[in-house]
């Protein structure tokens, strides 16, 4: 894999995702004095900021002590779709997974939105409780700010060989885990526009052509702040990489007036694939992985990353805090990231893979998925890709006003 | 067993009194104290909260989300009204005519509440899709024509308009208007109906005499067991709306699950609280307790 895709231009974009100064500051503070971090941990088991000088374990450290036994059962979160299935119901690399160490994988479709799934088990992190989930996947935003907050236990390193020999160098050094001491990606993927084409009757290029007013109606945008102010910020010109709360209220400004006249039918999770297929809707911000998927039972359907600018965005696989059984997680990371078992999970789910060498595990099984361009994208694409700016606390409560106002409180 | 006669009510409120102090009056009361907090994001994205009074929890969050408490209310009201007049013939068909068929008639009422409601509410989505069939069946009898002039659609289609939301709402809380009809009508003696008949009264004139008054309670407990969770519902409108219909209910929510505003949020559901209470204090007032309590 490392032989066909430009890493240098991923590398570059890692570069890019290594902008998030402010936060990186505080981390390395933390690591240094633990004063910092020490008060974010206090301040997430409930108790006000008191500028503890505890050790935090989430900045790095030793490594984590639990016992190296497998249990006999464990979880692992994951957004719906996202893992190779079989007869509706088989997960094979996770049954192989089963089957080499003699466990039980509880696996969780169960995030459909980064925001709602950190609501509902936000309360039991604070407390210091067990989520019940030994990994759960989570977008770079916001699974840094698990980072951040300590919501997540450190990896021990010596249990993830794989990890390190085949994690895509590109994801390596990433500024919101520059070790990867509490992160394993799962996949990446690119935001960008899906449509059917027979529905929109041409082709689209542009976040603009989703005002057509002939779509009225049959148009989608994501609940991902991100992801939607990202794709409409480069349609006006706003580069998402650098932006203010100036920029993301012009974006905001952009939008609204096509939520008011009903031409945004809905804002949406992943739901959008259903309405795609089931043509409730013509066209649609959408993630790359999902209109790969849907082409399968719906071949005329397209996804284009608009001319102006598509997103992109990895989401990572991590263990919460006080999960029950880590070594299960660690032993999974670690499966996973074997090139033929990557292979396995990537010629059912179809987003951008993180682990070298899978594309060549995958070429002589199935070379269509192995040659799709939205799988092992070219050149040409990773040149018109942006990862979303890292916002300060400040900015990321005044960015997520604005948007709630728009998609409707 | 003296004491018993002297109080005989202390020891049966008990387990009630446990339950609801525990599960409602507590939460309630820390609910309060969260709606005058403040909120603060530190520098690691850890939310604190301060209780300093802030009284402007509510003032702020009514003036910016007023349109979706009227739109809540509005949909509540019409959902209400439209299970009203679907449920009471129902409801007087099952308690005069039903014979002996009257329990599986009764069962039907509620057998859509074997199925969870949110996969009730998600099966509408494909009932609505664009290119389902009532759709289809609906635009060529020209139904959506008059639906989009009214605004309770747009664009020849169903799903995620105002007219998917309300009709799902009523659908939903249909049940809750139709047992407590059928209640007040079966307790109502035939024997009155045919005294009035033999008064002279021709059959409209016994109904809107006889029975309407009597199935009074039914109507009053109906009305507000189909209003009170319309009016903070927030899956229909999630799952069938669009973002010009969502109602008081999405915004708690999002609030409370997203926003992590828990401040916002609570101000936002005492409010709603107490706009209820209103209503249910002049809805009592309007169409006579006493009449409701004495049958």
């Amino acid at each position: 894999m490392s032989n066909e895709r430009p890493l240098s231009d991923l590398d570059r974009m890692a570069f890019a995702r290594g902008a998030l100064t402010r936060r990186d500051l505080l981390r390395r503070a933390g690591m240094a004095g633990g004063a910092l971090a020490g008060a974010g941990l206090l301040a997430a088991c409930g108790s006000s900021s008191g500028g503890g000088s505890s050790a935090v374990a989430s900045s790095g450290g030793g490594a984590p002590s639990f016992p190296h036994t497998v249990s006999s059962n464990w979880t692992f979160s994951n957004w719906p779709l996202y893992i190779d299935i079989k007869n509706k119901t088989h997960h094979p690399s996770l049954d192989a997974f089963d089957a080499k160490y003699s466990t039980t994988t509880k696996y969780l479709e169960d995030i459909e939105d980064n925001e709602s799934f950190f609501g509902k088990v936000r309360a039991q992190l604070e407390a210091g409780q067990s989520i019940d989930r030994d990994i759960v996947t989570l977008t770079d935003w916001m699974a840094g700010k698990w980072v951040a907050l300590g919501y997540c236990e450190t990896l021990d390193k010596s249990l993830l060989p794989n990890v390190d020999a085949n994690l895509s160098s590109a994801l390596k050094g990433r500024s919101i885990d520059p070790n990867n001491d509490h992160l394993v990606p799962w996949q990446s993927g690119f935001t960008g526009i899906a449509y059917n084409p027979k529905l929109t009757g041409r082709d689209l290029t542009s976040i603009s052509d989703l005002w057509d007013p002939k779509f009225k109606g049959k148009v989608t945008c994501l609940t991902e702040m991100r992801d939607t102010l990202g794709l409409v910020m480069l349609d006006i010109g706003i580069d998402p990489t650098q932006c203010t709360v100036a920029d993301a209220q012009k974006a905001v400004d952009a939008i609204q007036p096509h939520v008011a006249d009903g031409q945004i039918r809905r804002f949406t999770g992943n739901d959008y694939a259903a309405d795609l297929a089931k043509g409730n809707v013509a066209a649609c911000m959408a993630w790359s992985g999902d209109v790969v998927q849907l082409q399968l039972s719906n071949p005329d359907l397209k996804f284009v990353i608009p001319d102006k600018g598509g997103m992109i965005w990895t989401d990572n696989m991590m263990i919460p805090k006080n999960a029950a059984n880590p070594y299960n997680a660690h032993l999974w990371m670690n499966f996973y990231y074997q090139p033929e078992i990557a292979a396995m999970v990537e010629d059912y789910v179809n987003y951008i893979c993180p682990v070298n060498g899978a594309k060549e595990a995958l070429v002589a099984k199935d070379p269509s998925v192995a040659n799709n361009p939205l799988i092992f994208p070219p050149q040409s694409s990773l040149d018109n890709v942006n990862v979303f700016k890292a916002l300060t606390p400040d900015e990321d409560l005044q960015f997520n006003q604005l948007f709630q106002g728009l998609i409707g409180g | 067993m003296r004491w018993l006669r002297r109080r005989p009510a202390g020891p049966l409120l008990l387990p009630a009194m446990l339950w609801l102090g525990i599960f409602f009056f507590v939460p309630m009361a820390f609910m309060a104290y969260k709606s005058l907090e403040t909120v603060h994001v530190d520098l690691t994205y850890a939310q604190h909260y301060t209780f300093n009074w802030k009284f402007s929890n509510y003032t702020d969050n009514i003036s910016q989300y007023k349109s979706q408490f009227i739109r809540s209310f509005l949909y509540a009201a019409i959902a209400t009204v439209a299970a009203f007049v679907i449920a009471y013939p129902l409801a007087y068909v099952i308690a005069f005519r039903g014979g002996r068929w009257k329990n599986l008639l009764l069962l039907l009422v509620i057998a859509p509440f074997f199925t969870n409601y949110l996969i009730r509410t998600l099966a509408w989505q494909t009932i609505l899709a664009d290119n389902s069939i009532v759709t289809r069946a609906l635009d060529a009898v020209r139904f959506l024509d008059v639906t989009d002039k009214l605004g309770w659609t747009s664009s020849h289609r169903l799903l995620a308009t105002p007219f998917a939301v309300v009709s799902a709402i009523t659908y939903n809380y249909l049940a809750f208007m139709v047992l407590p009809l059928y209640v007040s009508l079966e307790k109502i003696d035939p024997r009155l109906l045919e005294a009035s008949l033999d008064l002279y009264a021709n059959r409209v004139r016994a109904f809107l005499k006889v029975t309407l008054p009597l199935s009074l309670p039914g109507v009053f407990a109906g009305t507000l067991l189909t209003f009170i969770p319309a009016t903070g519902d927030y899956i229909n409108a999630e799952i069938l709306g669009n973002p010009n219909t969502r109602m008081i209910g999405n915004v708690i929510q999002s609030k409370f699950l997203i926003f992590n505003d828990y401040p916002a949020a609570s101000a936002l559901s005492f409010t709603l609280m107490a706009i209820m209470l209103v209503f249910i204090a002049v809805y009592a007032k309007l169409l006579g307790t006493e009449e409701v309590t004495t049958v």
